[in-house]
């Protein structure tokens, strides 16, 4: 595997494309400074031994939450209300980009 | 009849005795804030009339308007997470902690500006413009909550409520004299609060006093059936723990937050106040924290992958705007929490940083065998200018080094005011305790504001906005 810490400008491109987000030939310029000054500072972590400690997700440590099945009305949303801040609908339907050709 | 500076308490009574109706009490705040928000930048939103009714008979906060960071829900009333993407978007419901204070009486005045998504310690991320320090304007309010805090300083608002995911609440209350609760996480639900990092967001009340504070957090902490990582606990009480004496009490001061780039007037104030509480019969100790240098590397990890994670519904389909309104510090924190929970690097970053947090809490549960509460600066430095660090990304984050391992241990911590500096500005600590232990926090903080009424600063605050 290569050693962490060092982006390269690829690596920009390529995790701007996973965050679904364009960016202009400065912004990579820029983000490529920052963020390897960032993903450098947070290594200081690896002076740490975590080998046998297990991880931490929630802190209070609550586990295993059910519920009910059913919704309350007050939770239940219209077509129309649902819809009401879409900019783009069409026969009470959000208009979505074509995925398959 | 002059309402200024009037504490909860006594506006609920002057409403209850009829001396004042809640429609004054509305109306008066809703005039100040629109005579001083162009001046300070507070709010994106400052409502004519209430959204809501009162009931006749009345909750205890019957007629209490309130502001929220401008993160929650509130059903016809838009909220932008101070973000360009969603700056169109009119919530068809309501977040639990808005419903509940609604339920008790209290009115909306407004929305808080605050850094979009939550992302910054000095709302100058927000892409609606910089909130401005009330003490001093060239300074910032802190963050990412500022805007409520610059509105309490200045008696705008007479509650407000934040939320901490790394000191998002507890930094800028510092930064602005007033009082600041980051809850255990889980105390108050987080339903219908705009996501940043969900391991870590806590909501929780602003305000001017400790009762205040006591007041609003019985009110909206407990169990919610929305939010699958909330306490079981049904309901709580603060209010009648409040007049316990702390003679015999056990404080741990954590060394490692006296160290390098602590402002010699932050560490004299820390230490002025800690001796307030050996006074009252209390004992002071030194304790270690031994980790805390790593408290920023494991919170970047962790809040950039969740945040990375949340932020991906914004597609502007269903609502909003699409993702090219995202700006600098939103688009950094989604880069890098795609990057570190890519393919092959997940282990490497956010589970060790996962890993991290259980040494955290085996710090602080070590800790807290020895002492009954850990008392810390809020910040190692008071506001700092408007521009000082914004092209300094790496620079922000350690404006939060003495916050985020409250927010990675899930502990509650109480900011109070305890002086100022010699540029005028305000200096806050943190009152620390174990999960859940709030009632403790607030009984201490209550104790030494009874001491020494935070050495005036709440007042001194408001002077300037008097008229």
């Amino acid at each position: 595997m290569r050693k962490r810490g060092e982006l390269t400008k690829a690596d920009i491109l390529h995790i701007a494309r996973l965050a679904n987000l364009t960016l202009t030939d400065k912004e990579v310029e820029k983000y490529h400074g920052q963020l390897s000054e960032t993903i450098k500072y947070v290594e200081n972590l690896d002076e740490l031994d975590t080998t046998n400690v297990k991880p931490t997700s929630h802190s209070t440590n609550v586990t295993n939450v059910y519920f009910e099945d059913g919704t309350e009305n007050t939770r239940l949303f219209s077509q129309e209300k649902a819809l009401k801040n879409a900019k783009n609908t069409k026969n009470g339907q959000f208009v979505v980009k074509r995925i398959m050709e | 009849m002059d309402l200024f500076g009037k504490s909860l308490i006594e506006l609920q009574e002057l409403i209850k005795t009829k001396k004042v109706s809640s429609k004054e009490v509305f109306d008066y705040f809703a005039k100040r804030s629109k005579k001083y928000n162009p001046k300070l930048n507070a709010f994106h939103t400052l409502l004519d009339k209430p959204v809501t009714e009162s009931s006749a008979t009345g909750g205890s906060l019957y007629g209490i308007p309130f502001s929220m960071k401008d993160t929650y829900n509130t059903k016809g009333v838009q909220t932008t997470a101070s973000s360009r993407v969603i700056d169109d978007y009119i919530p068809p419901y309501n977040a639990t902690v808005y419903e509940r204070l609604v339920k008790a009486g209290a009115v909306l005045l407004g929305k808080s500006n605050c850094d979009a998504w939550g992302h910054g310690s000095s709302t100058e991320n927000s892409d609606f413009g910089v909130t401005k320090n009330p003490w001093n304007n060239d300074y910032v309010a802190g963050g990412s909550s500022g805007g409520s805090a610059a509105a309490l300083s200045a008696y705008l608002s007479p509650f407000e409520i934040g939320e901490d995911t790394g000191g998002s609440i507890r930094l800028p209350a510092a930064f602005c004299g007033v009082v600041g609760l980051k809850v255990t996480y889980g105390l108050v639900s987080r339903y219908g609060c705009i996501a940043y990092a969900s391991s870590l967001d806590t909501v929780g009340p602003m305000t001017t006093s400790v009762h205040d504070m006591a007041a609003i957090l019985e009110i909206i902490a407990g169990n919610d059936p929305y939010d699958a990582t909330s306490t079981f606990t049904k309901s709580f009480s603060y209010l009648n723990t409040l007049d316990r004496k702390v003679s015999g009490l056990k404080i741990g001061v954590p060394k490692e937050y006296f160290g390098e780039g602590i402002d010699p007037e932050v560490e004299r104030k820390t230490k002025e106040a800690l001796g307030i509480f050996e006074k009252l019969g209390a004992t002071v100790k030194e304790i270690s924290l031994p980790h805390t240098k790593y408290a920023i590397a494991a919170y970047y990890l962790l809040v950039t992958s969740e945040t990375s994670s949340n932020l991906a519904r914004y597609d502007g389909i269903r609502f909003g705007n699409d993702r090219n309104f995202f700006a600098a510090e939103a688009k950094r924190r989604l880069m890098l929490g795609g990057y570190t929970l890519s393919a092959g690097y997940y282990d490497q970053y956010y589970k060790k940083a996962q890993k991290v947090r259980t040494i955290f809490r085996e710090d602080f549960d070590d800790a807290f065998k020895d002492v009954d509460l850990i008392i810390a600066p809020v910040s190692p430095t008071p506001a700092f200018k408007i521009g000082e660090k914004i092209n300094n990304p790496l620079q922000m984050y350690l404006s939060d080094i003495h916050t985020v391992p409250v927010n990675l241990t899930g502990i509650p911590s109480l900011s109070v005011p305890i002086g100022l500096s010699k540029e005028g500005l305000p200096i806050g600590m943190q009152i620390m305790g174990n999960h859940f232990q709030e009632d403790k926090i607030l009984n201490v903080g209550y104790q030494f504001e009874q001491e020494t009424n935070f050495f005036d600063v709440i007042k001194k605050g408001r002077e300037k906005y008097k008229d």
